[in-house]
């Protein structure tokens, strides 16, 4: 975690940094080669806390051959992969709630070529007490320019012999209970199949006392895809998701962690975890795991409000490796 | 080294995808998304082999291990 000053000798000193922050932080940085979004919660060296006082700040290597920034609208969106550098990785911020947002994790799947480079970011936020109040904003330090609208990459450019991968850890596994599928793809959901008979979902979540603090989790090949549940509308038979859920995937409710910081930790020793450039975990593992103090691992980086590792995640820890092939 | 797109292992790979082991990322979800096209009648078989051997042909380095295990392990083995 770093100071206003302390990010600014960094900027003038030449990095290329991935910066997270309260908005009147990121405001007064200099430009330079950098990209930010809103964030007020961390996973600090110390441990996760809350502060609009610091910036976390994540630095590409100096193998990074040239960077370049880009706002992508709803229209352009679809382009981001066409800018990808033919060896590198891309960083990508978006304002949560925005437009730009929805469209992103319910369109980028079907992207052409999008899984051809390593696609990691996050979706920026605001203190939770603020939300609806105050929007999150993505700052491009390029042009100095920021936005609560459009997403925000940085295309960063690497030799032909050093690989970037694109990681993720999820504690959370797909429980052994019924399978849920979905007619329509989105965050919102009304109707839902049960073992193939039709529900309503938030009758279905009620009648079976679900915790909704345990995400639907998918199983895309070995990589386990969660989708939080944000909100039960018991009266309007309504259920808000973190994630759109799509017609094709099978989910099932996930299993209980029982202790998220442990868990983690052993998670960790078994993964490759050297060469981490970027991390970024979730405001609901934050929360709901109680993180607040606690350390998960040498991972530092932004809470957000969803991870971005090629697609929209929830309640994952997203990283991104560089190493020498 | 990966087959040829014309070699049956590409067959064979596409009507076994939901079986198949990857440990990178992007693999397990490129295939996620070819896995469910196919489910979904969107392209055909032809179209999906084209689309997993450009794939493969552009990360053939970097998912060395990934392409062993598919084509020299598991569709190998099933189409000997």
């Amino acid at each position: 975690m770093k100071t206003v000053q302390e990010t600014t000798d960094l900027i003038r000193a030449g990095k290329r940094l991935v910066i997270a922050g309260d908005e009147h932080l990121l405001a007064q940085l200099p430009r330079g080669e950098w990209i930010g979004g809103t964030t007020p919660y961390f996973m600090g060296e110390e441990g996760g806390l809350f502060s609009r006082e610091l910036l976390q700040v994540s630095e590409l290597p100096d193998s990074v051959v040239s960077v370049q920034t880009s706002f992508y609208d709803v229209r352009l969106l679809h382009r981001i992969p066409h800018d990808y550098h033919t060896s590198g990785f891309s960083f990508i911020v978006i304002p949560a709630f925005s437009e730009v947002h929805h469209a992103f994790a319910k369109d980028c799947s079907s992207w052409p070529d999008v899984f051809d480079r390593p696609l990691v970011g996050w979706v920026a936020g605001v203190e939770l007490s603020e939300v609806g109040k105050v929007h999150p904003k993505v700052f491009d330090g390029v042009t100095g320019v920021s936005s609560e609208s459009k997403a925000l990459a940085l295309h960063a450019e690497l030799p032909e012999d050093i690989y970037a991968r694109a990681c993720i850890v999820n504690l959370f596994k797909a429980g052994t209970g019924d399978v849920l599928h979905f007619p329509e793809r989105g965050f919102e959901v009304t109707e839902c199949y049960v073992n193939n008979f039709k529900h309503n979902f938030a009758d279905y979540l009620i009648a079976n006392k679900i915790d909704t603090r345990e995400p639907l989790v998918a199983n895309y090949m070995g990589a386990m895809v969660n989708v939080g549940i944000q909100h039960v509308d018991a009266e309007a038979r309504k259920v808000t998701l973190y994630a759109p859920v799509f017609p094709e995937v099978d989910y099932r409710v996930a299993v209980p962690v029982e202790d998220y910081a442990v868990e983690f930790n052993k998670l960790l020793e078994t993964g490759h975890t050297k060469d981490v450039v970027f991390s970024c975990n979730c405001i609901l593992n934050y929360l709901y795991a109680g993180l607040e103090g606690k350390k998960t691992g040498q991972m530092v980086g932004p809470i957000t409000f969803g991870e971005i590792a090629y697609i929209l995640l929830n309640q994952t820890l997203v990283y991104l490796t560089i190493e020498k092939m | 080294m990966l087959p040829p797109k014309n070699d049956p292992r590409w067959t064979w790979f596409i009507d076994h995808i939901g079986e198949t082991h990857v440990t990178d990322l992007s693999a397990k979800m490129f295939l996620s998304r070819l896995k469910m096209q196919a489910g979904a009648g969107h392209a055909d078989k032809r179209e999906l082999i084209a689309m997993a051997h450009a794939f493969f042909t552009k990360h053939e380095t970097a998912l060395a291990d990934d392409i062993r295990r598919i084509f020299a392990d598991e569709a190998g083995r099933k189409n000997s």
